[in-house]
């Protein structure tokens, strides 16, 4: 788990770690479906970051903190439950 | 005297970031976007095969130079913040010059983007999912236009203001106002871009 203050910009080399990840991953994956999985998850991962440590949402009102979460989690499973489906 | 006790009564909190109104406002635009991608995937549902052979239409690697854009504009806007808050001018300029400079970067790209879709005759009303496209990445190159119109303005202020709390609290409106646009992007490359394409 990534402490509370960890800087900036390992931050930003992570998230561009996964986005570079993700996209090659999905452009390269044979299996449709787990590629779904894998960039939407990752999507959610990278919002978490950047919300919680570049909007400093950990100092936010507690219930800031939780709605920015779910809206999180609710896009996911929107994402990754309509591409399946379908 | 009364008035001054109100007012300290209902201000901020020191300690969080921004103020309420950026924190409740950006939430709203948040629900905004949810309801669209919702509507989105409703009508994928509706026309699969529309939707995956369009999107193949879209080139994934402008996609991800706009998230690395975005990302990296994003990280320059938290150093930003940083330096307002010790009072350092210079990298406060340097970082609000980087992120303006990003910014304008990924509307560059996008623009590019829709004038090579336009040449292809690709329009809003091609079909359900060009219309999606040009609506979701429309309305959030709105939102980056309006970030970086308000990054110029604490630019212009910057060396008049550094030091006021109200100019701190406007950095971190402006900071968390981009980093959402930024968190946006996120979801809507892979949605249009990589998802699903065939």
């Amino acid at each position: 788990m990534l402490k509370c203050q960890t800087k900036p910009s390992t931050i930003w080399l992570i998230l561009m770690a996964l986005s570079l990840f993700s996209t090659f991953f999905a452009e390269g994956s044979k299996h449709a479906l787990y590629a779904i999985g894998a960039v939407f998850i990752i999507a959610a991962v990278k919002g978490d970051l950047v919300i919680i440590h570049y909007m400093e949402a950990r100092h936010a009102a507690p219930h800031w903190r939780f709605m920015y979460r779910s809206w999180l989690v609710a896009m996911g499973v929107l994402l990754i439950a309509g591409h399946v489906i379908g | 005297m009364q008035s001054n006790e109100f007012r300290s009564d209902i201000s901020d909190h020191e300690d969080h970031p921004g103020t309420s109104g950026i924190w409740t406002f950006v939430f709203i635009d948040m629900v905004v976007f949810f309801l669209f991608f919702l509507v989105y995937i409703s009508e994928r549902l509706r026309l699969p095969d529309i939707f995956s052979v369009s999107q193949r239409q879209l080139d994934p690697l402008t996609g991800l130079a706009s998230a690395l854009f975005l990302l990296t504009s994003s990280w320059c806007m938290v150093e930003a913040v940083h330096a307002t808050r010790r009072n350092a001018e210079r990298a406060v300029a340097l970082y609000l010059n980087l992120a303006l400079l990003l910014g304008a970067l990924f509307a560059g790209n996008k623009l590019i983007e829709y004038s090579d879709k336009i040449a292809l005759g690709l329009s809003p009303v091609s079909n359900g999912f060009f219309t999606f496209y040009f609506l979701i990445t429309g309305l959030h190159f709105i939102h980056v236009i309006g970030g970086m119109v308000f990054m110029g303005h604490c630019r212009m202020r910057l060396s008049t203001e550094l030091g006021s709390k109200n100019f701190r609290k406007k950095m971190e409106n402006v900071g968390l106002f981009w980093h959402f646009v930024d968190v946006l992007w996120l979801f809507i490359f892979p949605m249009l871009y990589l998802a699903g394409a065939k």
